[in-house]
């Protein structure tokens, strides 16, 4: 328990929540993920790894589950809404309610159909009535605060059309926007305009023909001095990133162990490589190790040829739960295991660590200890693009054999530049301080929001580091009220639900980002607190005292807004 | 006999008491052990040996992996690119040295348009670089939605769909139609994105002869004959033909009006990917679709990158909504890749209109890289005027063959140089070429070199015409004799910089009579 004091939170606030963890929670904890509790049953994991002076252990994550009764309600509300579908259905096939889906041209109706009925019964039935909370068109920058365009819809959300109205200043709640980069002061652009005009917009070939600019290379190697390895290389996609350099890595006769929540891209990128894979409990260290020894004791199936190599493929912040990886336990199982780590650092690059380096930074892991450094320009830079980081070998040969490297165009200019005007921002190179008062507004953001949520009663999960806040919403029917019901307050929130997230768990998911003020975030939570009771979201079930001396000024921050 | 009998048993209930305890627990136990006889199995079915934690350990400290990586040599060509400073238009400096650009696939030139890049500074100023958000999640933006609005109009689709990447863009689309026991026949020639999906698609995938119809048909008959043994798996077994519209890889252009035929005689689908052809071929850019004047509607799905003609980044997928709007959730690389740069979008909706309506610079280059063989080249066309242009693009290539057309222009009052080349493969579509470009009056210089490699020679015809008209008339002749009728680029390089020569060769001397005698090459100043 004495790990997690090393918490940036005050240490008599520490000491009081681990009191509470330890005392109240344990039925709480949810058979996911455990640590804070089960830290020292890591033993053998972190016996192989001399201990690290700088290293730092993870702060306490939580996975609440909800009531039973929240369950039951869940399967029921899915229950009814598939019987009205199939109603609705036999309604359509009878010709008594009109047919809305886009219909087979005549010319091709004796065609096999593209889709099959089942298929689309989710989308038809579901997914169409409550279209309105995702794909909200906006104009506006993507910052803090943006306008939503209003929709209408005339036929329950079949179609749409845009009453030219904008909904403006709607908190932004949603975006990536981590450090605040998805800016327009001109004063900031003003190296990426003078890009674009000297560059124009595309490159209009790959980089080993004739589409490698000198800003690529310069991009290159502030990446590589960003996170401290010897090397790296930069790609247009994040997806493409992951899904076209995993195959160059790995092939028949290698095992891939994957988190079960990685993202499509990493899954994608696993499947095209044509090893075998095998998937371990979310961040469980113990499912983790059980497969790497079977897998080392036991080779490849039938054959029981030893594996060729086995990479191990975590994210540092996994988007839809906001934990993050327990790398120091991995980088010891791998070591243990002579395996090798291909990290994902989409959301946890510039979004966490004291200088923004990411979760090895956060750990104070040395970035050598990691074999394939991968992340995005999209989130935390507000650009677009993909990087992959670490020994010179291996960039040099997936410079030379990964298919995106060979075969895709190169990075557009202007995007090059945002990167490099952003990455120099937070490196300090600028001259200014302003990057790295942006990576710590964006943690104190983080540490507030959750902590408050917290204390409302809401059932969030993740780490306490992480910027990506989900709130458990469960039921179908509320993920649909929520949504409408902040966008109503002028909040703009990401609501995620079955099948990107386990058919229970449907939530509700916050981005902080550091250029949120604390008056935005005082508004949101006073709104989340009201729609919370309206709606009864606040299905948890632990006790949290007051802290008022963690954030004192709250209380006249609230009466303001009730006022 | 009855009393005898129970007598019998009396005794024997008798016996049972009186016999020893010792007795009983043996005869017991004999009981019991027959039982377990009766029951377990004779054998062991699997010697079953189960490593020890020792053995394990020893295991595990001696496996030794493959190193992550193989060891590269440092000599590796994609180890040193050509660094390049500067826009990459249509002069470029490669390693410091000023070139002309045969490499960039910037087709129209839009790469350095100055309307494109206001426009796209205007966006730029509104909407920050990143987005910040895949399209569901706020990453849809009014230009987004403006732009797919206006490439569908511009394609006369009902719907079409963006995405962030062109390479993404067909490799996210064939799987998210094409599952796990679908049938897909494909060009032997496909590019590399198209087999990325296919592979992500796990469908069958059969391979045809590049271009060649007859083998196709064979592929659909077998198919055919395959359907007929099993027509419930038939019914439910999705059918797609994938091919390019321009190949990258052969610079061929496939024979559509065929393709749509066998579509509707064996009921498959078309998925074509124009990302070559967008913006080159047709009269208005639209892609091969308009170059054949077939009914876009035939096409089942037509995708392209906007990375090519359009000079931005991102791609796009048009159709008809009952094809398209499935990608809305099903396209991977949509969902779940965070959408375009705004001001990318923006700029391209400006583009589509202003650069296919109008006519302007319009730069044709396919880029052609063997790697298996080792060696690269380019083939080019510019020409000055857009409708020039589309009739230029007319011919390219029909045919697989080795025949590369170009023309030099000099327009010495502005005292610069344009070059034009298209690879045709057949004497008559060159006819239409040399027709349409030469119909602006100008200093004109034509002609054809024929390399023939194999032979280790080369010999060259030159002719130059100083009349537009003289040119049409000389092309006439050349092409009404059959003949094989080669037209190359030879580009000298000298010194002090770049001369270009064109070439014709004309096998006929009796074609070649008309034409004023002329030495065999011009050195133009650089």
């Amino acid at each position: 328990m004495a790990r997690t004091t090393l918490s940036i939170a005050p240490v008599p606030n520490g000491n009081r929540k681990i009191q509470l963890n330890g005392n109240h929670f344990k039925s709480a904890i949810c058979k996911k993920n455990g640590y804070h509790n089960k830290a020292q049953k890591n033993i053998t994991s972190h016996g192989a790894s001399p201990p690290c002076s700088k290293q730092r252990f993870q702060r306490p994550e939580s996975f609440e589950q909800a009531p039973m009764y929240v369950a039951v309600m869940t399967y029921l509300g899915f229950g009814i809404v598939t019987l009205f579908g199939y109603f609705r259905d036999f309604l359509r096939a009878v010709g008594l309610e009109k047919c809305h889906i886009a219909r087979e041209r005549e010319e091709q109706k004796d065609f096999v159909p593209l889709y099959q009925d089942f298929e689309n019964f989710y989308t038809r039935n579901l997914y169409m009535r409550v279209r309105d909370s995702w794909n909200r068109p906006i104009c506006s920058l993507p910052g803090p605060l943006f306008d939503v365009m209003e929709r209408v819809s005339p036929d329950h959300n079949w179609t749409f059309s845009l009453t030219g109205k904008t909904i403006d200043n709607v908190i932004n709640m949603g975006s990536y926007n981590y450090l605040g980069f998805a800016e327009n002061n001109a004063d900031f652009l003003k190296t990426v305009e003078d890009i674009t005009q000297q560059y124009g917009l595309g490159v209009c070939s790959t980089r080993q023909e004739m589409g490698n600019l000198a800003i690529h290379e310069e991009l290159e190697q502030l990446v590589a001095t960003f996170l401290g390895v010897e090397s790296s290389m930069i790609l247009g996609m994040g997806f493409a990133t992951n899904s076209m350099n995993i195959p160059a890595l790995v092939g028949k006769g290698c095992l891939i162990l994957s988190d079960e929540l990685n993202h499509t891209s990493l899954i994608l990128g696993a499947r095209l490589s044509g090893a075998t894979i095998r998937v371990f409990k979310h961040n469980n260290m113990q499912s983790l190790e059980r497969l790497l020894r079977e897998a080392v004791c036991t080779g490849q199936p039938r054959t029981h040829r030893p594996w060729k190599k086995i990479m191990i493929i975590v994210e540092g912040i996994y988007s839809m739960e906001g934990s993050v990886v327990r790398l120091p336990d991995i980088v010891a199982l791998k070591k243990k295991y002579k395996a090798y780590l291909y990290l994902d650092e989409a959301h946890s690059i510039g979004a966490v660590g004291p200088t923004g380096r990411g979760v090895t930074e956060l750990f104070g892991l040395d970035p050598s200890d990691i074999d394939v450094m991968m992340g995005t320009f999209t989130k935390s830079f507000g650009a677009a693009g993909g990087y992959i980081a670490g020994k010179k070998e291996l960039v040099d040969y997936l410079r030379s054999y990964s298919h995106s490297a060979v075969y895709s165009s190169a990075m557009s200019p202007p995007v090059t530049e945002q990167i490099l005007r952003a990455m120099k921002c937070i490196m300090g190179l600028d001259g200014t301080t302003i990057g790295l008062a942006r990576v710590q507004q964006l943690a104190e953001n983080t540490h507030y929001f959750r902590s408050r949520l917290q204390e409302m009663g809401f059932i969030i999960y993740g780490n306490d580091d992480s910027p990506v806040v989900p709130i458990l919403l469960y039921m179908p029917g509320k993920v649909v009220a929520f949504s409408r019901a902040m966008l109503k307050r002028k909040i703009g929130v990401v609501v995620v639900g079955f099948p990107a997230t386990p058919i229970t768990e449907a939530r509700a998911r916050f981005c902080l980002s550091a250029a949120h003020t604390k008056a935005m975030l005082d508004q949101v939570l006073f709104d989340l607190n009201e729609v919370g009771d309206d709606l009864c979201l606040k299905f948890s079930r632990r006790i949290f005292s007051p802290r008022p001396q963690q954030h004192n000024n709250n209380d006249d921050a609230d009466s303001q807004i009730i006022d | 006999m009855a009393s005898g009998q129970q007598w019998v048993l009396v005794e024997m209930v008798q016996a049972l008491y009186e016999a020893p305890a010792y007795h009983l627990v043996l005869e017991g136990i004999l009981i019991l052990w027959i039982i377990r006889l009766l029951f377990s199995k004779t054998y062991k079915l699997q010697e079953r040996s189960d490593l020890t934690e020792k053995e394990k350990e020893d295991l595990i400290e001696e496996w030794q992996p493959e190193p992550l990586v193989p060891p590269m040599s440092k000599d590796h060509p994609s180890l040193n690119y050509d660094i390049v400073t500067g826009p990459p238009s249509h002069k470029i400096i490669v390693n410091g040295k000023e070139c002309i650009n045969f490499a960039s696939f910037n087709f129209l030139g839009l790469l350095d348009n100055e309307r494109v890049k206001q426009k796209a500074l205007t966006s730029l100023r509104r909407y920050g670089v990143g987005t910040c958000g895949p399209r569901g999640f706020y990453g849809t933006f009014d230009v987004h939605l403006e732009l797919e609005d206006r490439l569908a109009k511009f394609m006369k689709t009902e719907e079409a769909i963006i995405y962030s990447y062109g390479f993404a863009t067909i490799a996210s689309a064939i799987p998210a139609y094409s599952k796990r026991g679908d049938i897909v026949f494909v060009d032997e020639a496909a590019c590399f994105s198209i087999q990325k999906g296919l592979q992500a698609s796990r469908s069958f995938i059969k391979y045809f002869k590049h271009n060649d119809m007859e083998d196709l048909e064979r592929l659909l008959k077998e198919q055919e004959i395959e359907d007929q043994r099993n027509p419930r798996k038939a019914r439910v077994t999705r059918r797609f033909i994938v091919v390019e519209g321009l190949y990258i890889n052969t610079a061929d252009v496939c024979p559509l009006p065929d393709l749509v035929k066998l579509k509707y005689k064996y009921k498959v689908r078309i998925f074509l990917e124009e990302s070559m052809s967008f913006g080159v071929l047709g009269e208005h850019g639209r892609g091969v679709t308009e170059h054949f004047g077939v009914n876009i509607d035939d096409i089942d799905l037509i995708s392209a990158n906007m990375e090519n003609a359009v000079a931005s980044i991102g791609g796009f997928c048009c159709g008809r909504s009952f094809v398209i709007d499935h990608q809305r959730l099903s396209g991977q690389g949509y969902c779940f890749s965070v959408s375009a740069s705004v001001f990318q979008a923006r700029d391209t909706v400006s583009v589509c209109f202003s650069a296919f309506v109008r006519p302007g610079i319009l730069f044709l280059c396919v880029s052609q890289r063997l790697s298996g063989q080792g060696y690269c080249f380019c083939v080019f066309l510019s020409v000055c005027q857009a409708r020039d242009t589309v009739s230029l693009c007319l011919p390219v290539s029909f045919r697989l063959g080795i025949l590369f057309l170009c023309v030099s222009q000099r327009l010495s009052g502005q005292g610069y140089c344009f070059s034009v080349s298209a690879s045709v493969f057949q004497a008559r579509d060159t006819v239409s070429v040399c027709f349409s470009a030469f119909v602006r009056p100008g200093i004109l210089f034509l002609c054809v070199s024929q390399r023939l490699s194999g032979q280790g020679y080369c010999f060259s015809v030159s002719a130059s015409v100083f009349q537009a008209r003289d040119t049409v008339s000389v092309c006439f002749s050349a092409s009404v004799r059959p003949g094989i009728l080669f037209l190359c680029v030879c580009q000298c390089l000298s010194g002090q910089g770049y001369c270009f020569c064109v070439f014709l060769s004309v096998c006929q001397a009796r074609d070649t009579v008309s034409l004023p005698p002329c030495p065999p090459c011009w050195l133009l100043p650089p």
